[in-house]
């Protein structure tokens, strides 16, 4: 598609001023295309390295915790699940890459700050229970697990650590494929923005440019003539 | 402060109530649409599915993921390496970037 301009010098000074425009904001698009695009591969990567890490870990668990429920009748396993498990509190916050909006998520063991309902959470639990690290799953020390240990098997307490351990881990998936998510949206709109005006905007405003440059040109031309022979008709008198 | 909201079966989900997380138990399609309900009413930050669980409302998770809370997961699964939740995460890569690069020097 052709731009409609009028063939006038005023209209070239402001075509060309907009090719300039536009070739700084192409510049700048292109710039934070590359730079999301190295974000976006780094985060890419470690959700892989997570992916990968959580495949086994759930594996695992899985594994112990169905031992320990072939060896416990349903109720105490119940009973024994509900006691252990002081309900996780996720908090967010955000930050910006690249002026996208990104939440950063981390998870607290309710109790810790009072502020947790102490919904299944025993006694013993609270001080036990070490603060959830976002790497070292493992940090949480259940050393006196708050259920009966008569009544419930090792494989329970394997299960259950496993459990917990893997929980932050979730937490930092979850963080991370939003983080994907969000910054694959931006980088393709940014890309379709860097190849609008790369493919269509910078090359109409430039043929928009040389033909109201070859029309000027024209007029010129054609005004010279015209004094020629005006001049012509002026001295044959 | 949020929670973590797990949706799943039975079995796959139980083993979460020790972690912490908030476990609902769906096993068919109208029971975890019902859930999903339940779990969109309360306060979660995130919100965990089996791939099972993932194909079955596929439709009705689609709109989550625009939304800022909760952030939905798939859960990865041991049994099937490469499951659903890693062709989502595939094809966001591939919408963003114009082609696959990714997890070729991975394999």
């Amino acid at each position: 598609m052709e731009l409609r301009v009028s063939a006038t010098r005023q209209e070239l000074t402001r075509l060309k001023n907009r090719v300039k425009m536009a070739a700084r904001g192409h510049r700048l698009l292109k710039d934070k295309r590359d730079q999301l695009m190295k974000e976006f591969m780094a985060i890419v990567h470690e959700n892989q390295r997570l992916r990968r890490e959580l495949e086994k870990r759930l594996g695992a668990a899985y594994k112990s915790f169905a031992q320990a429920r072939a060896l416990l009748s349903p109720p105490v396993l119940e009973e024994a699940l509900m006691a252990s498990s002081g309900p996780e509190e996720v908090s967010i916050s955000y930050r910006r890459i690249m002026n996208v909006v990104v939440p950063e998520m981390e998870i607290r063991r309710a109790g810790e700050e009072g502020e947790g309902n102490a919904q299944g959470t025993a006694p013993g639990a609270e001080s036990e229970a070490a603060p959830a690290e976002e790497s070292s799953g493992r940090s949480i020390n259940l050393s006196i697990p708050p259920y009966g240990l008569a009544s419930t098997s090792s494989d329970l307490d394997d299960a259950i650590k496993e459990f917990q351990g893997i929980l932050p881990l979730l937490v930092k998936l979850s963080e991370v494929e939003r983080k994907i998510q969000l910054l694959a949206d931006e980088i393709e709109r940014t890309r379709r923005r860097v190849n609008a005006l790369e493919y269509i905007l910078i090359p109409e405003l430039e043929a928009a440019v040389k033909s109201v440059e070859m029309r000027l040109e024209e007029m010129d031309r054609a005004n010279a003539s015209r004094l020629m022979k005006v001049k012509d008709i002026v001295r044959a008198h | 402060m949020s929670k973590v909201a797990v949706l799943g079966q039975r079995d796959a989900v139980l083993g979460f109530k020790a972690s912490g997380a908030v476990a609902f138990s769906a096993d068919d399609v109208h029971e975890a649409r019902e859930k999903l309900g339940k779990i969109l009413e309360g306060d979660f930050a995130v919100l965990l599915v089996t791939e099972e669980i993932a194909e079955m409302l596929k439709e009705e998770l689609q709109p989550l993921y625009e939304k800022p809370k909760p952030v939905v997961t798939i859960l990865p699964d041991a049994r099937r390496p490469r499951g659903l939740g890693m062709e989502l995460l595939k094809k966001r890569v591939e919408r963003a970037v114009g082609a696959n690069i990714l997890l070729k020097g991975e394999e």
